[in-house]
This record gives C-alpha cells, structure tokens and sequence, in this order.
C-alpha cells in the first residue's frame, strides 16, 4: 500500500507556526495535525486544501504517496 | 442500441444483504408473533415509529458532537466497525445460548448490560485510538 509522505513539519518550520496554530487555521483539532505529520492518516481533499492554502502552496507539494 | 450491461456495485451488494436480512424480521413480527406480544398489528408499527424517532434524534445529537473534526470521525469509524462486529457476536452468541444451553436469559437485563457496554466500549476504544504519545506531543 502507497505510504503518504507530508512535508506539513518542514513548512510548519518554515512559517514558525505551532501544530496548535495550524490546527486551529484549518478548523481541526491539534491531534490531526500530529497525526498527519507522521503519515499515519490521509486528509480529506478539503484539510489537505485548506492546509495548502494556509502555506500558499500546492496539495500536491504538500502531500505525496511513495510505494 | 443494446443497452450496456450494468455492473454489480457494492450498492446492490447491500441492496440484497438488506433484502435478505430485513423480509425475514417483517415476515416473523406481523405472520409469526401476529401482534401477539404487543396487542396488535398497529401497535408494531407505532413501536417500530417510536424507535425510529429515538434512533434519529439520538443519531443527530451524537452527530452535531462528533462531526466536528474528521480524525474524530475516523477514529469512530473504527471503533464503531468493531463495535458491532462485537454486539453481534454477543447476540448471535446470547441467541444460540438461550435456545439451546440454558433456556430463560433475562432479556431486558441483558439487552441494558449490551446496550451499556457497546457505548461504554465505543468511548474505550475512540480513546485509545485517539491517544497521541507523549513523543509525539513534545515534538511542537
């Protein structure tokens, strides 16, 4: 099964933003956020949007999957 | 022009599982029991109404506190799958207990024990999905 890769963490550092922040810009709980760092869960179409603008950047420069 | 050949969809898998499981239950209330434990025919309907009610307004106030984060929703979704793969096990199990072990389980202590436990265990098991380690905490 493909793995989902994120760099959520790198431009989190990037932006100086807490996963708190984060999760609070995006409407989901902190939890999420943690979870979606560790590629343990795949974001719906909309939290991965809603994420990607928040860093004004692409969903697919966000999120992708390796074999 | 012939007409493509439609192909069998998971919808119409649980369109006959529904079928199947759901034309007995109705054959067995109004042809079997007749009414009998209830009063009558009428009465059935006005139970399965009244159940239906409940069922509804339980299942939108559980929805306006669940729906709010879709990891919530994941997580329930697992712990709801388990949940009934448990509770029918314990009915089936209850069923095939009653019927030929030891006769006279009392239903209504047993349906609240059921009850109870299955929304006990739901909460038990969203926890311990949701838990995040302290590993993972730290890391802010």
């Amino acid at each position: 099964m493909p793995e989902l890769k994120t760099k959520l963490k790198e431009y989190r550092a990037k932006y100086d933003m807490k996963q708190g922040e984060l999760a609070d810009l995006v409407g989901v709980r902190r939890e999420t956020i943690i979870r979606l760092e560790k590629g343990l869960y795949n974001p719906s179409l909309k939290l991965a949007m809603d994420i990607a603008a928040v860093f004004h950047t692409t969903v697919e420069e966000l999120f992708s999957f390796e074999e | 022009m012939e007409k493509a050949k439609k192909k069998f969809s998971y919808s119409d898998f649980h369109r006959i599982i529904f079928i199947i499981f759901f034309t007995p239950v109705v054959i067995y209330i109004f042809h079997r029991i007749e009414g009998r434990e209830y009063g009558d025919k009428l009465s059935i309907l006005i139970g399965m109404a009244i159940f239906a009610v409940l069922q509804a307004v339980v299942q939108s106030v559980f929805y306006t506190l669940e729906k709010k984060d879709e990891m919530v929703q994941y997580n329930l979704s697992k712990a709801n799958s388990i949940i009934l793969c448990a509770v029918l096990i314990v009915l089936f199990g209850a069923a095939l207990v009653n019927d030929y072990l030891i006769k006279g389980l009392i239903c209504s202590d047993f349906c609240w024990i059921t009850v109870m436990s299955a929304i006990s265990l739901r909460s038990f098991l969203f926890m311990c999905f949701d838990t995040v380690s302290n590993k993972d905490t730290e890391e802010e």
